[in-house]
């Protein structure tokens, strides 16, 4: 037996899944703090007759903890210094208000063409000393090509303040680009002291509850993370929940190839594409708090249109509002919505369908239209708005940055093939935008709490990437950044790396307890480059590559039966 | 001043490192080539600053390159996949500008393209298809643009771009580079000032072996913005070659990264498209930044490449070269309007029709040898239509003959009516003399091949 959970905003979602069953499903208002929601929901499945006699194997849990606290501001006071070498103005980087630029460089081959001078390196632990931090988040630019100089720094620090909690950016992530590494990193050393305590707290509701089986949380890749590794990693665990539901997608519908995912709740729709069976990235990392950073989540984006947007007729024009002033009508609200109008245009007799009805007439006649048309007019005013925005998803996913001449002559335009509705509000635009575009759609009668059944079966994801220079002979593996002597080898091979960077994610994966399959893994990177010194004389290679198990669905995965 | 499109708006970047194609493996045209730059501008966070959008790359259509170029014995045979994309790139690019949805943009794309010249039958100076021209006149093919400028800052002479547009009056073309005699390809010289109709449109500036950025920045400040205010182009091209680095190794000149950034501050080009350099490590991930920088206005006075430092004094005697070497440049400039008045009347009093030019050009990548005479029809009032009879050979067993009839833009009635009847009667009566004969008709946009061994006509046809 499985458990899912998300822990959103408004409602806390958990699902218990076992051979292809829905045991039970629990849909709540989410309480503050989290740990009492998540109390709640385990003791109302657990508890439920369906899970009687039955040995609960998994728990993943989606959280917005690090989400709000991150939002809010609320995480620990942290110090941010960064060496950007020469180039951007210092301006350009606004991560923090706490941010100290010390000198120091190194290029892109790793190479330190500038050390770290003692004299700003003084002033560096001066101002710490002054401003009394007790977090420092360090970044060096190409630190992910040699992490010495950050390291330098944090040697310093530590000796001169033993009680200084000190996060280097080239343990946060190995790839290209110093500004989102560096907020990842600043991110990271302000939620890891919150996140402990709140995996404690976690890990005490479990214990009260007797329940030892394997805890996992879900991140915005739409993989899970064991509980204890997500402590160096904690802002992985951010928009976990539109992850949840992009997995509650393809667990309710396998096959679907080409795919648009629509969550509608009570006052958003979050789109998400599905291309060729997986789901689409964000190519350019979350952003968090206005700010881009490394951490990998999908596509997702997001419009102010729900079951719950009030509706009103200003001159003569449908306004489908942005905002929510309460429930539906027939769900014993005091405002119209887009439930009531779709409830009244399709006499669909939801809950108190008088008032609707009521509603709505009384709006028709003030606007001098009749009913239907005043349906008519909100139903194409809200498929128009989600058909704007699909066709954007769609634009954007054909022009992204391409970098090698067969991306180019081999990219296609996107042909969706299916949509696919979750969340309550998905039955009430779900066939009239289906047949705007020709598509069929599908809505699974568990598309309520999708997000939690993709919890309950996505499996653990991992990535890896690897960087070669035979010429500094150097090897880096990350994360968590490994720079390593590259063991002498002739004429390096792009096979003999892909296997170094399989048997590193083999390593990671034993350490995280994450089960290893080979056919799992999947190489996103592969390049080589032949290094030319003078006219031609080749001396040497450089190598990238990644290799990730992807998000899908673990092994006791066999599919929903409806 | 030169009004920009859109003042406010962002630059736009499009970055095209062909990671999967080079002309041989060790060629320095190879894959490596933007490999730190790529490293660079994405560790920097380049396409996450608010003043930047990247752009995804467009294949060039079959017209745009017709419109400029013979390609022996045809576009598809002679380009692969990543020429066209280069120069599809910089299309895409100043579509976007002229349309005022980004206020510049900077095609960072391989492989170069200005020593390609109108009539190509190889590879010249790692070139094939001239990525400027064919973008400057896919542009004023779609936009009514019709005066452009284009100003080259490769070290090597633009020889390619210079031929395209030699005849071309409302095109000015400035090209600084290293004195042809010390280096590729040769030319480059003041006195190679454009045809008889166009002259004082094209300028050529060769600069001593380690000049300077006080030399390169004074012949801007005192002869190319002059010039180009008066000239008072619709759009403004830099053809942007960053092998004035001092570190280049296929050059000998002292720029800096620094100087190149003041130098796109100054020029304010609509757009830059990336040719030369092949310091890949010491020179290109630095340069290109700063040129990214000046573009979008970010502050690049932090800017320094690690290293030893650029040279920062002019020698007395280069900066008296120089000062000398303005002055008669800018009176070659000024003398436009006399010199091709004086040239037309002339003709008119000698009852002459043509001006002909022969040409003997090396193709130093693909070791091929070409005769080219090159025929200008004189004409009263547009720029007049050309001809072009080459023979080319890369040894005495692979010969081959073409000819070629050219309407420009901006062409006469008359001139479009007398260059068809000469293709037609070059197709009937000389077709035993050529192996192909072709007709680049630029006003209806039509491009048309004569095989005279099959003795067929086909049209080119977009590729769907």
């Amino acid at each position: 037996m499985l458990l899912g959970m998300d822990v959103g905003g408004t409602y806390t979602d958990a699902a218990l899944y076992e051979q292809g069953r829905i045991l039970k499903i629990s849909k709540r208002p989410t309480q503050q703090p989290l740990q009492k929601s998540l109390l709640n929901a385990i003791q109302e499945l657990l508890g439920s007759e369906e899970a009687q006699g039955k040995n609960l194997r998994r728990i993943v849990i989606s959280t917005t903890h690090i989400t709000n606290l991150l939002a809010t501001k609320q995480g620990a006071p942290t110090a941010l210094i960064l060496l950007p070498g020469h180039s951007l103005p210092h301006e350009s980087y606004q991560i923090s208000k706490n941010q100290f630029f010390l000198d120091g460089m190194v290029d892109f081959r790793g190479r330190i063409v500038e050390k770290i001078s003692k004299e700003a390196l003084e002033n560096c632990l001066s101002w710490l000393a002054q401003k009394n931090f007790s977090h420092v988040a360090v970044a060096g630019k190409f630190s992910n090509r040699n992490p010495a100089l950050e390291r330098e720094v944090a040697t310093a620090i530590s000796n001169r303040f033993p009680w200084c909690t000190v996060l280097l950016s080239h343990q946060v992530s190995a790839r290209l680009n110093f500004p989102r590494r560096a907020t990842t990193a600043y991110y990271t050393a302000m939620v890891q002291t919150s996140w402990k305590r709140f995996a404690q707290e976690l890990q005490t509701v479990l214990t009260k509850l007797n329940i030892h089986c394997d805890v996992q949380v879900l991140k915005a890749d739409g993989g899970t993370l064991p509980l204890p590794a997500v402590e160096k990693m904690p802002c992985e665990t951010i928009f976990s929940g539109p992850a949840a539901s992009v997995m509650g997608a393809l667990a309710l519908h396998p096959d679907v190839g080409n795919a648009v995912v629509l969550d509608v709740g009570g006052t958003t729709c979050d789109l998400a594409l599905i291309v060729d069976g997986k789901p689409l990235y964000a190519s350019r990392g979350a952003k968090i708090a206005g700010l881009a950073t490394q951490i990998d989540a999908f596509s997702v984006d997001s419009i102010p249109l729900g079951g719950d947007s009030s509706i009103s007729v200003e001159n003569g024009q449908v306004v489908i509002h942005p905002y929510r002033k309460g429930p539906a009508l027939c769900f014993g609200g005091n405002t119209l919505t887009l439930t009531d109008v779709m409830n009244d245009y399709h006499a669909w007799q939801l809950g108190n369908f008088a008032a609707s009805r009521q509603a709505v007439s009384a709006l028709a006649d003030q606007a001098s239209l009749p009913s239907q048309e005043l349906g008519e007019m909100v139903e194409n005013a809200a498929v128009s708005q989600l058909l704007t925005q699909i066709r954007r998803m769609f634009q954007q996913w054909e022009k992204e940055p391409a970098y090698k001449v067969w991306e180019v002559v081999h990219r296609q335009p996107f042909h969706v093939q299916k949509l696919i509705g979750l969340g309550a509000g998905a039955p009430l635009l779900l066939p009239a935008l289906a047949k705007r575009l020709q598509v069929p759609f599908v809505l699974s009668p568990y598309a309520a709490s999708a997000n939690a059944i993709g919890a309950a079966l996505a499996r653990p994801t991992l990535r890896v990437t690897l960087h070669a220079d035979t010429i500094t002979q150097q090897v880096t593996l990350s994360p968590p950044t490994l720079t390593q002597p590259l063991p002498k080898t002739p004429r390096l091979q792009l096979a003999q790396v892909k296997e170094m960077a399989l048997k590193y994610l083999k390593e990671r994966c034993q350490v995280q307890q994450i089960p290893f399959k080979e056919s799992d893994a999947f190489f996103f990177l592969e390049e080589q480059f032949n290094v030319l010194s003078g006219w031609g004389e080749s001396s040497g290679r450089i190598f990238d590559v990644g290799v990730q198990i992807q998000s899908g669905f673990i092994d006791e995965f066999t599919g929903v039966i409806s | 001043m030169r009004q920009t499109r859109n003042a406010k708006g962002q630059t736009g970047l499009l970055f095209f490192p062909a990671f999967d194609w080079a002309i041989t493996p060790t060629h320095p045209e190879r894959e490596e080539r933007l490999l730190y730059t790529r490293d660079q501008i994405f560790e920097e966070g380049v396409m996450d600053l608010p003043q930047i959008k990247e752009f995804f790359p467009q294949i060039a259509p079959l017209k745009d390159i017709a419109r400029v170029h013979f390609h022996i014995p045809d576009i598809r045979s002679r380009l692969t996949d990543a020429h066209r994309i280069a120069a599809g790139s910089a299309i895409l690019l100043a579509d976007e500008i002229i349309k005022g949805h980004i206020r510049n943009g900077f095609s960072i794309v391989r492989p170069p393209g200005h020593h390609a010249m109108t009539v190509v039958h190889g590879n010249r100076g790692f070139c094939d298809l001239n990525n400027e021209a064919v973008m400057v006149e896919s542009i004023r093919k779609k936009y009514g643009i019709r005066k452009v400028a284009i100003v080259d800052t490769d070290v090597h002479h633009g020889d390619g771009t210079q031929n395209i547009f030699w005849n071309d009056p409302d095109v000015l073309f400035i090209s600084f580079h290293q004195d042809g005699r010390t280096l590729y390809p040769g030319t480059g010289f003041k006195n190679e000032c454009g045809g008889p109709l166009a002259w004082g449109r094209t300028l050529n500036i060769p600069l001593h072996p380690q000049t300077t950025d006080i030399g390169i920045l004074y012949v801007l400040e005192n002869l190319v913005l002059p010039v180009l205010e008066d000239f008072q182009p619709e759009f403004v091209v830099n053809s942007a070659g960053q092998d004035n680095h001092y570190t280049d190794p296929l050059a000998n000149m002292g720029f800096s990264a620094q100087g190149y950034a003041r130098l796109n501050d100054l020029l304010k080009p609509d757009i830059a498209v990336l040719e030369g350099g092949y310091s890949i490590q010491t020179a290109l991930p630095y340069v290109n930044l700063a040129l990214i920088m000046a573009m979008a206005e970010i502050d690049y006075t932090h800017l320094i490449e690690p290293g030893p430092p650029a040279p920062h004094q002019e020698a007395p005697e280069n900066m008296d070269y120089l000062r000398k070497l303005v002055y008669e440049l800018r009176e070659i400039y000024a003398q436009h309007e006399e010199k091709t008045a004086n040239f037309r009347a002339e003709s008119l009093r000698l009852n002459r029709q043509w001006f002909q030019q022969r040409k003997y050009i090396y193709y130093d990548t693909d070791s091929i040898q070409e005769q080219q005479e090159r025929a200008l029809r004189i004409c009263q009032c547009c720029a007049g239509w050309q001809t072009f009879d080459s023979f080319a050979q890369k040894d005495v067993l692979s010969p081959c003959s073409i000819y070629a009839v050219s309407v420009p833009l901006y062409a006469c009635a008359d001139c479009q009516k007398e260059a068809y009847a000469e293709y037609r009667r070059a197709c009937e009566e000389e077709a035993e003399h050529y192996d192909f004969i072709y007709w680049q008709d630029k006003v209806h946009d039509q491009y048309k091949r004569f095989d005279c061994t099959k003795e067929q006509e086909s049209s080119l046809v977009e590729d769907s």
